[in-house]
């Protein structure tokens, strides 16, 4: 059973002895784990437990932080190839492209919607201005939020409703054409048909990232997740395939862990 | 960047350059001495610091309570909705120029005192202290509210909760809570008027003694400073004011340090609570 | 009994109230209606020719004109010398960025800060006696001179303004520019200055403010009362906080302290103008920053 889950073909993050402290406090310990490509990782765990900081870590955003401190290695398959982000000079800038992010509340930068996603385009892939709207175009489009922005894209982007600001700070990301994406608790505001859209949304991109996706609703997770990790204290405490997590006893277990 | 240290230090080094020969020369005692007869060659400065320091006291003593009374105002005691229009006002004084308090006091309080007065001429340690008291009292309003300001957010809503008036609320759970911080912005006060030139120079008559009463003339160590530049004297007495500058920086230095050290001693537990 | 306490302390807070009110009311009273009826043309050029005088092909002898623009250019001249240098200070100080030398930095921008103008003053006429004795025997002191001394007088308030504007700009607008792999100056030029920009340029014209009335240090780096416009950097000018200064002590004559007033008027219109400005940009900052947290 185990050998026919992909993951264990050919990872494309590999984590091994991940530390990471703010300020002398240790956050995250030890923690090793892998993520495949093609597939949806959901990572849960108590509020508090390190998951963002885990997500963090992998395009090293936790250095944006006064008294951050990492050790351990992270190995991400960039463009075919094998890189470990904390050793090897890889221009941050290049790193956190190939590793979109899209963060627990939506970060919107305070310029109008159709910028939000011109912006990064122009600044980070210095693509000429020519080619900057059909690329906007076609990023809005991919996170389904096309025909509910495009006749107002000059307007300041948090007149947007929560849960197309989390749409559109998907598709910015998108825009960059990452291989890898970070997504951290992408419903955390949104009601239930909201979240439906963008649960659907990131089980159609599947195919072509590898997803880690942290989420704190079981249910969620059970609609998404080809593997889930259980997060406690800072480290891995369990890993679950599908089939784990579809069935009705671990689901007991996992709700007595997690809440 | 590197500008602004390097600065800090040339300026200490050249205080000290200048100020070093008193030391090294034996001449001490003549500097810190209570005489000041330049053409005897008494280049004393004692007078002077002991002006600066008094007025600064008196002046401090007269703008801290009018402070506190002010943002006790603001902060519960007075109406709410006068406020916002106080502190605006408050804020706006700041950016009177401090010479025209010397100016407006020249021409309208120094008559004042000396018809209230007559053995006085009217300019005297009583006209700076009150002028450089109104010129501080903006200063110390800020800081003071500063103070309250970061304690308010935290204890409003319990006190409200227990059924605390907003008057009761300042004078026994606010102004308790910020004591340490008035502590502060008593000493910042303090420093900033020490600091002050012009209006002593302006009002205070610049007669180098020891003041006996409030309508005596007083020199400040800045006064003394200017004077003796504008005044183009012996090279002694040029040491004096040197020595004056290094007094002046190494007390409000010793301030500002001590300050920082007790802000960063309570910050940890303001956050704790 | 706590009832009566509660009330003699609300008696004392008006008190205090009605103190400072009147005592600001009669100054600024005192000030506006004599210093009105001083403002007039003749205020500024005395008896020359209004446009002979300002394109200099005139002197001006009994007007404060030689005076406002002897501030004006010291002004200009200290601000370009600490406007850059402020910024970028200021911008170091708001990074992250790690580093040792940071906290010696901001406890040096702390004590600068904390220095008497009057020392700051002494500190050039140091520097003028020290190079007349070394390096330039001609040296004295001018209008370089103290603009210099302004500038380093200003430096530190528009370090710590810039350093606060950035700091509190939301966290979130720090992180969203990074993650999506901008470097950290581009992150500084698109995102952070244009936010924070308002707050930054209002901490510019406080500092502004009191590079104009600062008169303390001007009074020992090269200020006189009779200098007509200033002849170059190099030389000897007029300025307006130091001309209500010299008046206040040698006016000879009505017409003289009218002068008075009128220049302080002036110089006060000046400053509380460029703090109305900084004032509005920072009110319309934080507004700016308010609505948009009620939208999201
Ligand atoms: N920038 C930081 N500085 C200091 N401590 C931090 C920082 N970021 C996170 N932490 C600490 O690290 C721990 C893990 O935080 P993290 O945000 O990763 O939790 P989380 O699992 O994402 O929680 P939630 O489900 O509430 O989002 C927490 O105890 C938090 O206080
Ligand atoms: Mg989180």
């Amino acid at each position: 059973m185990e050998a026919k889950r992909p993951v264990d073909l050919e990872p494309s993050v590999r984590v091994e002895h991940l530390h990471v402290s703010f300020g002398g406090r240790e956050v995250l310990h030890d923690l090793s784990a892998q993520f495949a490509p093609g597939e949806i990782t959901v990572i849960l765990g108590r509020s508090g437990s390190g998951k963002s900081t885990f997500l963090r870590a992998l395009n090293r955003l936790n250095e944006c932080f006064p008294g951050s401190a990492t050790r351990g290695s992270v190995r991400l398959k960039l463009q075919g190839q094998w890189r470990d982000i904390y050793r090897e000079a890889l221009p941050l800038t290049e790193l956190r492209r190939r590793v979109g992010m899209v963060m627990q509340t939506p970060h919107l930068l305070p310029v109008s919607i159709a910028a939000n996603l011109a912006l990064p385009l122009k600044l980070v892939l210095g693509l000429p201005r020519r080619e900057i709207p059909a690329r906007v175009a076609g990023a809005l489009k991919e996170a389904h939020l096309w025909e509910e922005v495009a006749d107002r894209l000059d307007a300041p982007a948090h007149t947007l409703s929560g849960g197309q600001q989390q749409r559109l700070c998907l598709a910015r990301v998108l825009a960059l054409e990452p291989e890898i994406l970070l997504v951290d608790e992408p419903t955390a505001s949104l009601d239930f048909r909201a979240s439906l859209k963008v649960e659907e949304l990131l089980l159609s991109l599947k195919e072509r990232y590898t997803i880690i996706a942290v989420s704190h609703s079981l249910s969620q997770a059970r609609r998404l997740a080809d593997a889930a990790l259980i997060f406690r204290d800072g480290s891995v405490a369990e890993r679950l395939s599908r089939e784990d997590l579809q069935a009705p006893d671990t689901l007991q277990a996992l709700l007595e862990e997690i809440f | 960047m590197v500008i602004s240290c390097a600065s800090v230090l040339a300026i200490l080094g050249f205080l000290a350059y200048f100020a070093l020969p008193i030391f090294a020369g034996g001449h001490l005692g003549e500097i810190f001495s209570w005489e000041w007869r330049p053409f005897q060659g008494q280049c004393g400065i004692l007078p002077m610091a002991v002006g600066s320091f008094l007025l600064a006291v008196t002046a401090m003593g007269l703008a801290y309570p009018l402070g506190l009374g002010i943002c006790g105002f603001a902060h519960g005691l007075g109406p709410r909705w006068l406020r916002r229009p106080l502190l605006g006002l408050i804020h706006f004084l700041t950016s009177i120029p401090t010479v025209i308090y010397g100016f407006v006091s020249v021409i309208f309080l120094v008559p004042l005192v000396r018809g209230i007065f007559p053995e006085s001429t009217g300019y005297s340690w009583l006209t700076a202290a009150l002028t450089l008291s109104l010129m501080v009292l903006p200063t110390i309003v800020l800081l003071i509210q500063a103070q309250l300001q970061q304690v308010d957010g935290r204890v409003r809503l319990a006190s409200a909760a227990l059924g605390f008036s907003p008057a009761q609320t300042f004078l026994w759970v606010l102004g308790p809570q910020a004591s340490r911080g008035l502590w502060a912005a008593a000493v910042l006060g303090f420093s900033r008027a020490l600091g002050d030139t012009i209006i002593a120079l302006m009002v205070a008559g610049n007669a180098p003694q020891v003041p006996h009463s409030l309508l005596d003339s007083i020199r400040t160590l800045t006064a003394h400073i200017a004077l003796v530049v504008a005044t183009d004297s012996t090279s002694q007495a040029y040491q004096s004011i040197f020595a004056s500058g290094l007094i002046l920086f190494m007390v409000t230095t010793a301030i500002n340090l001590t300050l920082r050290r007790l802000q960063s001693g309570t910050r940890p537990a303001a956050s704790h609570d | 009994m706590i009832k009566r306490l509660t009330s003699l302390a609300q008696a004392c807070s008006w008190l205090a109230v009605v103190t400072t009110l009147g005592l600001v009311l009669l100054l600024l009273g005192f000030l506006g209606l004599r210093g009105f009826d001083a403002l007039n043309p003749a205020l500024f050029f005395g008896k020359t020719p209004a446009w002979a005088a300002i394109t200099a092909r005139l002197p001006v002898w009994h007007g404060i004109w030689p005076a406002c623009v002897g501030t004006v250019t010291l002004v200009l001249l200290a601000s370009l010398l600490a406007i850059p240098l402020g910024l970028a200070s200021g911008i170091y100080l708001a990074s992250y960025a790690p580093g040792p030398w940071k906290r010696w930095f901001a406890l040096a921008v702390e004590l600068l800060a904390a220095i008497p103008s009057i020392v700051m003053g002494l500190f050039g006429f140091a520097l003028i006696l020290f190079l007349k004795k070394t390096l330039a025997p001609q040296a004295n002191t001018c209008l370089l001179l103290s603009a210099g001394c302004l500038a380093l007088l200003v430096l530190p308030y528009l370090i710590l303004m810039t350093q606060t504007t950035l700091e509190a700009l939301p966290s979130e607008l720090r992180l969203t520019g990074l993650s999506l792999g901008f470097t950290p100056w581009q992150n500084l030029v698109h995102i952070l200055l244009p936010a924070g920009g308002r707050g930054i340029l209002s901490g510019v014209i406080l500092a502004v403010g009191r590079a104009a009335e600062d008169t303390a240090v001007i009074l020992l780096t090269g200020v006189v009362a009779n200098a007509g416009l200033p002849s170059g950097i190099l030389g000897k000018y007029e300025a307006l906080p130091f001309h209500i200064f010299y008046l206040a002590a040698e006016a000879r004559s009505d017409a003289e302290l009218a002068q008075g007033f009128g220049a302080a008027l002036v110089l006060l219109l000046l400053t509380a103008a460029l703090f109305l400005g900084a004032y509005y940009l920072q009110n319309t900052l934080a507004k700016a920053w308010k609505q948009k947290d009620l939208l999201i």
